[in-house]
C-alpha cells in the first residue's frame, strides 16, 4: 500500500495537499465515517439498514473467524445498492466516491467458526449475501462505534465496525434460480461455479456464495475467507474458459486493446500464438504500495501454469479469457497494467476485472508484428519503462519457433 | 499392435515426458518399433521418441498402424504404475487397453482418437558442439538451476560445457568437462546459445528410463537432447533458441 510519509500529513493537516492528491484521503475517510456514525442510534444499541449486499469473511484467526455484515445505517431499498455495486460503479464513480461509500458501510462483526455454514443459512445472513437486491436487516450492537482518524499514512476504504450481538434479516433475499437449486445440490464447488457462471450469474455473487459456504459437497461446506474465495472463483472460471480457448484457432493479427479507470491504465496485446500470458505491472512512484517505479511481471504457459498466484492477475486473466471464449479464438496475451499515484487506496481487484473487461471492447490498433505493437504501447505508457527490457516480454520477443529450423 | 514391457515405470516416465509437451499424440507402430513425435503447442519443441521392437518383452505390429490418444488420460492411468509392475498395451476395437500387472491385473480401456500420421520434419542441423553425459548428472544440474531463473545459457569452450542461469538475485554457472567427470565425451567448437529453462526442465522425467544423454547445440541453433534408451531406442528433443 502507498505510504504517504506521516511527516507530510502532520505538516499538511489536509489543507496544503502536500501529497499531490486532489483531496485529502484521510479527511475524506474521516468525513464519511463521521457522517455514518451520526446515523447510528447509540442509545437503543440498534442498527438498521439494508445490506447492498456486502458481506466479508475475514481470514484472521482461521478457523475462528469474523464475518462482517456491512450495511449503511438508515439506508434502505435501491439506494443501499450503491454502497457496493462494482459493475455499475465502473466509469462513473471516482476513487474518492468509492472510498466514501465503503467507509459509510458499518461492519456488523459476527464471530463464527468456519463450520457454522448452516447456522448463517438459517438466519438468512448467507442468503442475504447473494441476493440480487438489497436486504433490510436489524442488528443489536454491543460496545461503541468510534470514528477513528489514524495518521499512519495508510488509507483503507473501510468504515467503522461494531460487534453485533444479533443480526436479523427482515427482507426476503432474492435469489436466482440457479442459486436456489445449487445451494441444495450436492455437487463439488468447481462444478457449481461452472454452472453458475454459465447461467450468467454475476461473478461477485458467486464469490459471496463460495465465501459463505453455499457451494460444494454438503459435508465439506465451510466459510471461506473472501480474499481466498475471490481467487478460487477466478481460477475455477478461468480453468473452464481455458479448456475451451486452448482448442481454438489463434488470432491472425496483433491487436491492442486499452482502457483506464481509477488511475489504473491497461493495455492488452493479443498476438498469433498458442495460449500463453505475460502480465506486467508498472507501479509509479508514490502509487499505492510503492515509493519508486517498480516493474513486476509473471508468465503463464499454455498449460495454465503460472509463476506465482496473484489476485490482480487472476481477475484480469478471467476477463481476457471471457473475451477469447466469446470470439472463439486463442492467442498469446500480454497484459500491461500501469498504476499511477491517482490510485491511492486499495479497492480490491474488482476494478481490474471490470476495466480489462471494458478494455476488450475497445480495440485501439492492429499490427502485423508483435514488435510494432510493443512499440505502439511503449509510446503510450506514462512511466519511463522500456518494455523490450522487461524479462517476460523479452522472452516472448526473442523465442524462436522450432519450425523456422525445418527444411 | 501389442507390446509388453517388463519395466512399466520406465515406459510411464516416457509418456509423462511427452505429456509435458503435448495434449494428444499419435503412436505409429511398424515392424521395427513404435514412434511418438510432434511439436508442442508453443511450437518451440519438436520431440521424436523411438522405441524399437527389441525394447519390449513382446511386440506385435502390422506393417503400419497409427493410433491417436490423449496423453492426459494415458498418464492418469500410468500414474498408478508401481516399481515392480509390468505393462501390456494393445489395441482392440477402437480402444487402447493398458494392462498393468504385478501378480494381479488392472486393465484400463481408453478411447483411440482419430489421427493422421505425423509429418516428421527434416532438420539436418550441423551442431558445432556435442557432448555425452549421464542423464542423472544432467537432470540434477538442470533441477538445481531451474529455480534460479527462466533462461538457460549454454556455452562450450575448449571442449567444456557451461550451463548458466542469470536470475534476479544472481548468476549461477555449472562447468562440466571430461576432466571433472561431468561429461563422458565432448567434441566440437566454442558456441553460446540461450534457451527457455522450462522446456529443458520438462524433459527431466527421462532421467528414469535413460542412462545417458547426448547434448548438441550451436550459437542461435536449437538444443538437441537425445536421451538414449535400451536396445537402440531414443528420445530426441529439439528446443528452439531465444535469439537476442
Amino acid at each position: 500500500m502507498r505510504k504517504i510519509p506521516a511527516e507530510l500529513c502532520v505538516r499538511c493537516k489536509g489543507k496544503k495537499l502536500l501529497c499531490g492528491l486532489n483531496s485529502c484521503p484521510i479527511l475524506e475517510r474521516f468525513r464519511a465515517v463521521v457522517n455514518t456514525t451520526l446515523r447510528i442510534d447509540l442509545e437503543s444499541k440498534r442498527l438498521d439498514g439494508a445490506t447492498p449486499p456486502s458481506v466479508v469473511v475475514g481470514e484472521k484467526g482461521y478457523p475462528n473467524i469474523s464475518l462482517s455484515f456491512n450495511l449503511p445505517p438508515g439506508v434502505f431499498g435501491y439506494e443501499a445498492k450503491e454502497y457496493e455495486n462494482p459493475r455499475e460503479w465502473w466509469g462513473r464513480k471516482s476513487i474518492n466516491e468509492i472510498v466514501s461509500y465503503r467507509a459509510s458501510l458499518v461492519s456488523n462483526v459476527i464471530k463464527a467458526k468456519v463450520k457454522d455454514v448452516w447456522e448463517l443459512y438459517d438466519k438468512e445472513i448467507a442468503l442475504a449475501a447473494i441476493s440480487h437486491t438489497p436486504v433490510g436487516s436489524e442488528s443489536l450492537i454491543e460496545g461503541r462505534v468510534e470514528a477513528k482518524l489514524r495518521f499512519d499514512g495508510y488509507v483503507m476504504p473501510r468504515g467503522p465496525s461494531v460487534l453485533a450481538k444479533n443480526v436479523k434479516v427482515v427482507d426476503n433475499p432474492k435469489l436466482s434460480k440457479a442459486f436456489e437449486r445449487l445451494i441444495f445440490d450436492d455437487v463439488n464447488a468447481q462444478e457449481a461455479v461452472k454452472e453458475l457462471y454459465s447461467s450468467g450469474e454475476e461473478v461477485y455473487k458467486i464469490i459471496n456464495a463460495m465465501s459463505l459456504g453455499l457451494l460444494g459437497r454438503k459435508k465439506n461446506r465451510r466459510l471461506v475467507p473472501t480474499r481466498w474465495a475471490i481467487t478460487a472463483v477466478d481460477s475455477a472460471i478461468g480453468k473452464q474458459l481455458l479448456e475451451e480457448v486452448r482448442g481454438y484457432e489463434s488470432v491472425d493479427k496483433v491487436e491492442v486493446y486499452y482502457q483506464k479507470y481509477l488511475g489504473n491504465y491497461f493495455h492488452v496485446i493479443l498476438y498469433p500464438s498458442a495460449y500463453n500470458v505475460t502480465w506486467v505491472e508498472i507501479w509509479h512512484p508514490l502509487s499505492l504500495w510503492s515509493s519508486e517505479l517498480v516493474v513486476s511481471d509473471l508468465r503463464e504457459n499454455f498449460w495454465g501454469e503460472y509463476d506465482f498466484m496473484d489476485g490482480g492477475y487472476m481477475a484480469a486473466r478471467t476477463s481476457v479469457l471471457e473475451y477469447l471464449s466469446k470470439v472463439r479464438r486463442s492467442a498469446g496475451v500480454i497484459i500491461i497494467r500501469e498504476i499511477t499515484p491517482e490510485y491511492f487506496a486499495p479497492l480490491g481487484n474488482w476494478h481490474i476485472r471490470e476495466t480489462v473487461r471494458k478494455a476488450m471492447e475497445n480495440k485501439v490498433s492492429t499490427f502485423d508484428t508483435l514488435e510494432e505493437a510493443i512499440k505502439f504501447v511503449q509510446a503510450r505508457l506514462r512511466g519511463k519503462v522500456n518494455l523490450t527490457e522487461v524479462k517476460s516480454i523479452r522472452s516472448v520477443l526473442t523465442q524462436k519457433t522450432i519450425d523456422s529450423f525445418f527444411k | 499392435m501389442k507390446l509388453k514391457a517388463i519395466d512399466a515405470s520406465a515406459l510411464a516416465n516416457i509418456f509423462a515426458t511427452v505429456g509435458e509437451f503435448m495434449n494428444e499424440a499419435s503412436i505409429v507402430s511398424t515392424k521395427d518399433g513404435i514412434r511418438i513425435s510432434g511439436i508442442d503447442p508453443s511450437r518451440v519443441v519438436f520431440l521424436d521418441i523411438f522405441l524399437p521392437s527389441a525394447y519390449f518383452e513382446e511386440y506385435e505390429s502390422e506393417e503400419k498402424e497409427i493410433y491417436g490418444f490423449s496423453l492426459k488420460e494415458v498418464n492418469q492411468v500410468l500414474k498408478r504404475v508401481k516399481k515392480n509392475d509390468s505393462i501390456t498395451i494393445y489395441t482392440e476395437q477402437e480402444k487402447i487397453n493398458v494392462d498393468i500387472s504385478d501378480g494381479f491385473e488392472r486393465i484400463f480401456k481408453l478411447p483411440i482418437l482419430g489421427s493422421s500420421e505425423p509429418q516428421n520434419p527434416s532438420m539436418n542441423l550441423e551442431f558445432p558442439f556435442k557432448a555425452k553425459l549421464l542423464t542423472a548428472v544432467f537432470s540434477e544440474v538442470i533441477s538445481d538451476l531451474f529455480n534460479l531463473g527462466d533462461t538457460l545459457i549454454i556455452s562450450s569452450k575448449e571442449q567444456k560445457l557451461y550451463l548458466e542461469v542469470r536470475g534476479d538475485l544472481g548468476n549461477s554457472t555449472v562447468e562440466l568437462s571430461t576432466d571433472n567427470g561431468g561429461l563422458i565425451e565432448s567434441e566440437g567448437s566454442d558456441a553460446t546459445s540461450i534457451y527457455g529453462m522450462e522446456y529443458v526442465y520438462n524433459t527431466a522425467p527421462m532421467r528414469k528410463p535413460s542412462d545417458t544423454v547426448e547434448l548438441a547445440f550451436g550459437s542461435q541453433l536449437p538444443l538437441k537432447l537425445r536421451y538414449e534408451l535400451p536396445q537402440g531406442g531414443y528420445g530426441d528433443f529439439y528446443i528452439a533458441p531465444r535469439v537476442e
